[in-house]
């Protein structure tokens, strides 16, 4: 019955990069989406900074987790539409400085959020750099919509 | 698949009105063809985007040059332009003795702002092509850099002489710093499991 939840954040899941504001010909923003804690998206100056996760299909998002160094704060927005716009704020948490040991971003929705595109924000770096290690986004293929609409119709 | 490495760095310009911040910056960034030949006081600040490559490597330093208003009015104002800041360049003019007793104060200014921690300042001398209206000896500038551990340049815009190297020593030491973080996230990453 318990089927442990899938992380949807995955190259090999379909999950891609839509844009990132920092290009590092070694440490480009595809190394979140490996599930390897050892490859990294490095940032090249200057805040803010930020990435664009593009799903393959609408997902409802149920927990996210993200790693990375020298983060001062995260700002997570999803979106809804095909295009990557229109962007609602999800979440945000300012981060404590970590020295040089991975700092975990852990945000959980109260009501689930349904997102085609999860753009993460790094407002300000405890350094003039920041790396990102690996996104987990936990949630379901599609909309539960038995669930959560007519709550949100609702409230 | 193009393997060019764009580093961004916000290089503040900061020092006395009238000591030539805007004509360095104008200068440099023309690669000499615009001195500007009249005074306009620079009012809040004026940004400028300037790529220089690293020679001997695929990377490119894009400075973002804020050339900060140095008059007292605007003052209030400056901290919200230098958030996040990665550089900065003070500026003097050998003519003018008050623009260099200013200095100790903009090192006070500069010491608020937090994200400049670990960048090395520099110190430049203006109007060097004015010999005769000198007022601050090579040697004064170069005590007071040394004091406070600044890079000393000396330059003239009017006679565009020198006015790169200050960018292009800021420009280096922020590809330097960039090696040396990446080089410590990448040690901290192999350890990861």
């Amino acid at each position: 019955m318990v089927v442990p939840p899938d992380n949807m954040a995955l190259a090999s899941s379909g999950a891609r990069i839509a844009m990132a504001t920092s290009e590092h010909p070694k440490h480009p923003p595809e190394l979140v989406l490996d599930g390897n804690l050892k490859t990294f998206w490095m940032s090249t100056g200057l805040f803010p900074q930020e990435f664009v996760v593009t799903f393959p299909t609408q997902i409802t998002v149920s927990k996210i987790i993200v790693s990375s160094m020298k983060v001062a704060q995260w700002n997570v927005e999803a979106s809804k539409t095909d295009k990557p716009s229109s962007f609602e704020p999800l979440g945000d948490q300012a981060m404590e400085d970590t020295d040089n040991v991975i700092q975990t971003l852990s945000l959980a929705p109260k009501e689930p959020v349904v997102a085609r595109h999860l753009r993460f924000e790094i407002a300000r770096g405890f350094g003039p750099f920041v790396s990102v290690h690996r996104v987990v986004v936990y949630g379901e293929r599609g909309v539960a919509e038995a669930k959560n609409v007519p709550q949100a119709a609702e409230s | 698949m193009s393997t060019k490495l764009i580093l961004r760095n916000k290089c503040l310009i900061l020092g006395n009105a009238t000591v030539g911040k805007t004509a360095l910056v104008q200068t440099f960034h023309s690669d000499g063809a615009q001195f500007p030949k009249t005074y306009g006081m620079t009012i809040h600040a004026d940004v400028c985007v300037k790529p220089i490559n690293i020679p001997d490597t695929n990377v490119t330093v894009e400075m973002f040059i804020f050339d900060l208003a140095g008059h007292d009015v605007f003052q209030e104002y400056l901290p919200k332009y230098c958030r996040s800041a990665s550089s900065y360049i003070l500026v003097f003019d050998v003519t003018n003795a008050d623009s260099f007793k200013a200095l100790p104060k903009w090192l006070q200014f500069v010491k608020q702002i937090k994200d400049l921690r670990g960048g090395r300042g520099v110190l430049v001398a203006t109007k060097i092509d004015q010999a005769f209206r000198r007022s601050v000896t090579t040697q004064q500038g170069e005590e007071f850099a040394k004091q406070h551990n600044l890079m000393y340049f000396e330059c003239s815009s009017a006679t565009n002489s020198d006015v790169e190297a200050p960018f292009y020593f800021v420009a280096n030491a922020s590809h330097e710093l960039f090696e040396e973080h990446l080089r410590i996230i990448s040690k901290a990453a192999a350890e990861m499991h």
